[in-house]
């Protein structure tokens, strides 16, 4: 039997005072922390490299760069120009300068008018009448299955 | 794979993906009131990754009440197109500037739009913005007179 792993949700209000203890300035760094590893991360994947691989460039061991990508490590520049020279990019590429271009940019306004709902009601008389006169659909009688057992019960 | 041809230039593109970035709708405060007419507050951003050969056209629309007052739902697209011949069509200026064609803007802007469109339907059908279809935009709305936007 497959097991499925979830993610759950969990609410608490300990949880909650220590994220409001977080200013939005140390939101905003670890952020830019976090980004920046997976940046480096990808970077390494697009040269087709393992961690392993990585570190000897870096001339680091794997464990080092294990800990880059917790996202938690405060890189010095010096550090950042030794990766972003073995990984052959721009030190400015790793903060995510990415080379796209914003070379277009327009806003317009429209107006539409919604048609107005039409309603069609097609009588149940339209389907048709039995040889008594009753309407197919509305006559119990010769509709419900269990007219015979309610008469017989009745009866 | 689409061709566009005109004299100066022949694209080559394909859409690579169209993704839904945000939906949302805000039911009215008087729902017994049917909402019939629509403002559609459209915003249009193209961006161009030069190494990828990759134009992502992002159309956010905000859907408004008759007279403004109301924001009844907004929904945002991005359609990812890729185009063949990148090099060709897009110049890079010295500047690192990319100068576009005007009729390549105005198609992805056409081919996003419609895409949009059919989205928003899709997102919306059922709901009381069943009926906010997105009109057809003339074309001659995506003209600017310079198509290079500062970064």
């Amino acid at each position: 039997m497959n097991k499925t792993t979830k993610a759950r949700k969990y609410n608490s209000s300990k949880l909650q005072e220590l994220l409001d203890e977080v200013t939005p300035l140390e939101m905003e760094q670890t952020k830019v922390k976090m980004q920046l590893a997976a940046r480096i991360e990808d970077f390494m994947r697009a040269k087709g490299w393992n961690k392993s691989q990585f570190a000897e460039k870096v001339n680091k061991n794997p464990s080092e760069i294990t800990k880059w990508f917790s996202g938690t490590q405060n890189f010095t520049t010096d550090v950042l120009t030794e990766i972003a020279s073995a990984l052959g990019v721009e030190l400015t590429e790793l903060f995510g300068k990415k080379q796209v271009q914003v070379i277009y940019r327009k806003e317009i306004v429209v107006k539409s008018t919604a048609p107005q709902p039409t309603f069609i009601i097609t009588t149940p008389m339209s389907q048709g009448i039995d040889a008594d006169g009753n309407c197919l659909l509305t006559n119990q009688e010769n509709k419900s299955p269990f007219t015979k057992y309610y008469q017989a019960y009745n009866g | 794979m689409a061709k566009i041809e005109k004299k100066d230039f022949n694209v080559e593109m394909h859409i690579r993906a169209i993704e839904l970035l945000n939906g949302s709708l805000q039911f009215p405060s008087t729902p017994n009131t049917a909402v019939t007419t629509f403002n559609f507050n459209i915003s249009i951003e193209s961006k161009a990754d030069a190494p990828n050969k990759l134009v992502f056209v992002i159309v956010h629309v905000e859907i408004k009440n008759d007279d403004h007052s109301l924001v009844l739902g907004a929904l945002s697209v991005s359609c990812i197109f890729e185009i063949v011949n990148f090099d060709e069509i897009i110049k890079i200026e010295d500047n690192g500037k990319l100068d576009i064609p005007q009729r390549l803007i105005e198609t992805l802007n056409i081919i996003s739009i419609s895409t949009t469109r059919g989205v928003m339907f899709s997102t919306f059908k059922g709901t009381f913005l069943h009926g906010a279809v997105l009109p057809i935009i003339d074309s001659k709305q995506f003209q600017i007179g310079s198509q290079k936007v500062e970064e």
